[in-house]
């Protein structure tokens, strides 16, 4: 009864006029910026939080407005990689395998649709089943300690097998070459930085997203240069969907990619792009008797999609609870930072980073402070001691003006300065900049 | 013959990237340390290249000819993309480079030039102007 009565208040909120509008605005727009390959959710709402304070929204309402900038970047993504075989954010690499040769068989308006319908499919089931089961599900991953990650890190590399083509060594390389392009930059245990050869840019360490991207395009580039000149270059036809409703849905597939994809958002620290890397397996194991996986069967576009949002509606997950135990006193600021703490992807971190990006830091301490339970007490605690620790590292950035370098490698920096809520006075507006000017995206002219 | 000298590039890089490890200490708090995985992963990516070596697939189709030196091109292309990104600027880079590609994927002259000035400049402006994100102004304009 008391989850029908919040529902009936949440509800009420969500379907104002007003509230609706900012919701269709910030999915196009999420569309929009999503379909740019590399710029995936966290990117997205990254550049769109000035707008949020700059169109002087009241809490709630840059809530829903970022919360679609979220799920319409994530759709977006897909656009790319489906018409494109360009993926437009790390889980959307997964789309790539099967959305693109749909494209490419003229079905290019049919992969669009199973995979918004897939997405929609998985998202609201995993909302529904978050409602029902939040404090059980948290109850659960408590229990979840490093030897339960390690395992599941171990399952998801040895999936990698299920992908893979005909030479299974071969498969096995790729995979571990990609592990030793993650272990460039600052170790995470020992802050020893690895393999950077002296360059101060690679403490950072290689993007997962740069990688996917970089193999994706160039190589399809170089395809369509090889296909053109001997003559088979065809242009991607991009018609109606003609295809009956029923045929765009995948009710098993999608429901065990759900499934899979729920599961794995209850842990912490598994991504949306194990997520959809298992799902794909999993449906490829099962349902791929014809070997048409990977040439474009629908059923491999219908699965990793509704994984990753399943996934990634309990990211929100965690960082609502975070949110909701950590700041009585900055709201908007805070949870939406948390969204980006939450999401855990592409997000830097080691010491080079922190000192260089302010909101980044925020990030890491937040996250690296948070013991691994949704137990409120401990979590705003932790949040606590993140946000004086952020201080600190802020009021040092304030002090430390970037050089023409840093400004050139970390744009993020700017948005710190604009953005960052003051967490030590109390005053409690999240919408005044530390030094009590109005905010405004404009300012950073003045770093340029 | 392709694969096994991909398996032989392997074995060096293996051993390079595990010989480089090496070095790293291991902390006194830490019983793992730094070097362990890099190695453990160096070990298994030189025995793979070793089978590839030993167990090579048959040869791929490679392009020959006039295709294989315009993919050459284009992977010179944007190695000198990334390294001139920064002192030349944003805006001469990428109109240089997305000129070169449009015509090497079969623009006009003029095309390319055009749709290459007009990516370049309309990214620009989006990134900066619109998600105000910085991009290189390049040392030729800003005179740093």
């Amino acid at each position: 009864m008391d989850l029908l009565t919040s529902l009936g208040g949440g509800f009420a909120v969500a379907l104002q006029p007003m509230n609706l509008l900012l919701a269709l605005f910030g999915c196009f727009l999420g569309t929009v910026i999503g379909a740019l390959p590399g710029i995936g959710p966290v990117n997205g709402i990254a550049i769109l939080i000035p707008l949020a304070f700059s169109l002087k929204l009241q809490p709630v309402e840059a809530m829903i407005l970022l919360t679609s900038v979220y799920y319409g970047t994530m759709f977006g993504g897909r656009i790319s990689s489906i018409l494109l075989n360009i993926p437009g954010d790390a889980p959307a690499v997964m789309t790539c395998l099967d959305g693109y040769p749909m494209a490419q068989q003229g079905k290019a308006a049919d992969a669009l649709a199973i995979s918004a319908i897939s997405s929609f499919i998985g998202g609201t089931l995993a909302t529904i089943g978050l409602t029902v089961c939040a404090p059980l599900l948290a109850k659960a991953a408590i229990y979840f300690g490093p030897a339960e990650l390690f395992a599941l890190f171990v399952l998801a590399v040895i999936s990698v097998g299920g992908v893979g083509s005909t030479n299974a060594a071969k498969t096995l390389l790729s995979g571990l070459l990609g592990l030793a392009l993650a272990t460039v930059g600052l170790d995470p245990a020992s802050g020893e930085p690895r393999f950077t050869f002296g360059s101060y840019e690679l403490y950072d360490g290689i993007d997962f997203v740069v990688a996917a991207i970089g193999l994706f395009a160039i190589s399809e580039f170089l395809f369509f240069l090889a296909d053109r000149d001997e003559g088979a270059a065809k242009r991607i036809p991009i018609g109606h969907n003609r295809s009956p409703f029923r045929k765009l849905i995948f009710p098993a597939a999608t429901l065990r990619a759900s499934g899979i994809g729920f599961i794995i958002g209850v842990l912490p620290g598994a991504g949306a792009t194990m997520a959809s890397f298992l799902g794909y397996t999993l449906e490829k194991k099962i349902s791929d008797r014809d070997g048409t996986f990977g040439k474009g069967d629908p059923r491999g576009v219908a699965a990793p999609e509704a994984d990753a949002h399943t996934r990634r509606t309990r990211q929100r997950r965690h960082r609502d609870h975070a949110g909701h135990a950590g700041d009585a006193q900055c709201p908007a600021g805070a949870s939406i930072v948390r969204a980006l703490a939450g999401s855990r992807l592409g997000i830097g971190r080691g010491p080079l980073c922190q000192q260089r990006d302010a909101a980044h830091f925020e990030h890491s301490a937040r996250r690296d402070l948070r013991p691994p339970t949704d137990h409120p007490d401990d979590v705003s605690d932790a949040a606590r001691r993140g946000d004086q620790l952020c201080r600190r590292l802020f009021d040092q950035q304030q002090r430390v003006r970037p050089t023409a370098h840093d400004r050139l490698r970390c744009p993020r920096v700017r948005h710190a300065q604009d953005g960052l809520p003051d967490y030590s006075s109390g005053a409690g507006d999240a919408s005044r900049r530390p030094d009590g000017a109005e905010p405004s995206p404009r300012h950073a002219s003045k770093w340029r | 013959m392709s694969d096994r000298i991909v398996g032989l590039v392997l074995v060096l890089l293996a051993s390079g990237y595990g010989w480089i490890a090496g070095e790293y200490d291991t902390g006194f708090s830490d019983p793992v340390g730094p070097a362990v995985f890099p190695r453990l992963l160096a070990l298994v990516i030189g025995l793979l290249g070793l089978w590839l070596i030993l167990r090579p697939d048959p040869e791929p189709d490679w392009t020959k000819g006039r295709t294989l030196a315009l993919q050459s091109l284009a992977v010179a292309l944007m190695l000198g993309y990334a390294l001139f990104l920064v002192p030349v600027g944003f805006l001469i880079a990428t109109t240089v480079l997305a000129a070169a590609l449009a015509a090497m994927l079969g623009a006009r002259p003029l095309q390319a030039v055009a749709s290459g000035a007009l990516v370049s400049v309309g990214v620009y402006f989006l990134f900066t102007q619109g998600l105000e994100l910085s991009l290189p102004a390049g040392k030729l304009i800003s005179g740093g």
